[in-house]
């Protein structure tokens, strides 16, 4: 969608324009605010949040998108700012703060057994590779199951797989991921 | 590790990471995008009648 066409919808009729914005973008925002918060924050934390950005956005829309060319990336802009400060103040809230970044990435290099020089940036871009060379749909299925933390009822609709199957292929790939993860040094 | 831990890794993506995490969202029930709208709609009014509260 162009800042244009968002334009011509706000002023035929901004609740309808909402609307669209909210069906169109809905799913891109939540995987953005749930990534941030999936470890501190409950689903309706998560939805709360999601909403503080389309609430930001529909102000955006009301008085100054002139410019603005690439909405979905003003969106993106919008959904990290608010997912880092919805973040900050669960963690200060349940008392969750854990130091920097840094002491949290040797945390984490550690409990994989990884050369510490390898980075969090580098093992996530890692991770993600074998999980794609598991292939679809067992790379959706782990993601839904274990990133998600979708039920297999759920990953069963999205996949259009029975729940049984779906259970099965997930015990199947999740122990030819963690083959592959040993390969590249990484002891799951 | 436990299966689950092993995914905690991918928090906190960045870029190229956090677009192939959004190509893998499950697709967000209509009754869930309705009560995100909802609130979003609530806060705009808020925050639009607290702005011209502000302006007067």
């Amino acid at each position: 969608m162009t800042s244009r066409e968002l334009a011509a919808m706000m002023k035929e009729s901004p609740a309808d324009c909402h609307r669209t914005l909210v069906r169109e973008y809905g799913r891109y925002v939540y995987a953005i605010v749930y990534n941030k918060l999936r470890g501190c924050g409950t689903k309706e934390d998560i939805e709360e949040c999601v909403s503080d950005v389309f609430a930001a956005l529909f102000m955006k829309c009301q008085f100054d998108l002139s410019s603005e060319n690439d909405i979905k990336s003003l969106i993106g802009t919008i959904a990290q700012r608010k997912a880092i400060d919805s973040f900050r103040s669960l963690c200060a809230k349940e008392k969750h703060i854990t130091d920097t970044d840094e002491d949290d990435m040797r945390e984490i290099v550690s409990d994989f057994s990884v050369d510490e020089r390898v980075d969090r940036s580098e093992l996530r871009r890692v991770l993600l590779d074998k999980i794609d060379e598991l292939g679809e749909p067992d790379s959706t299925i782990l993601i839904q199951k274990f990133y998600y933390n979708k039920d297999s009822n759920e990953i069963a609709r999205s996949v259009s797989m029975t729940a049984g199957a779906v259970r099965q292929r997930c015990a199947r790939a999740m122990s030819k991921l963690r083959a592959k993860l040993v390969e590249v040094g990484i002891q799951g | 590790m436990k299966d689950k831990e092993i995914f905690d890794i991918l928090e906190n993506a960045e870029n190229e990471s956090m677009e192939r995490l959004i190509d893998k969202c499950p697709e967000i029930p209509d009754e869930q995008l309705d009560r995100i709208l909802a609130m979003s709609e609530k806060k705009f009014r808020d925050k639009m009648a607290a702005q011209e509260r502000t302006e007067r």
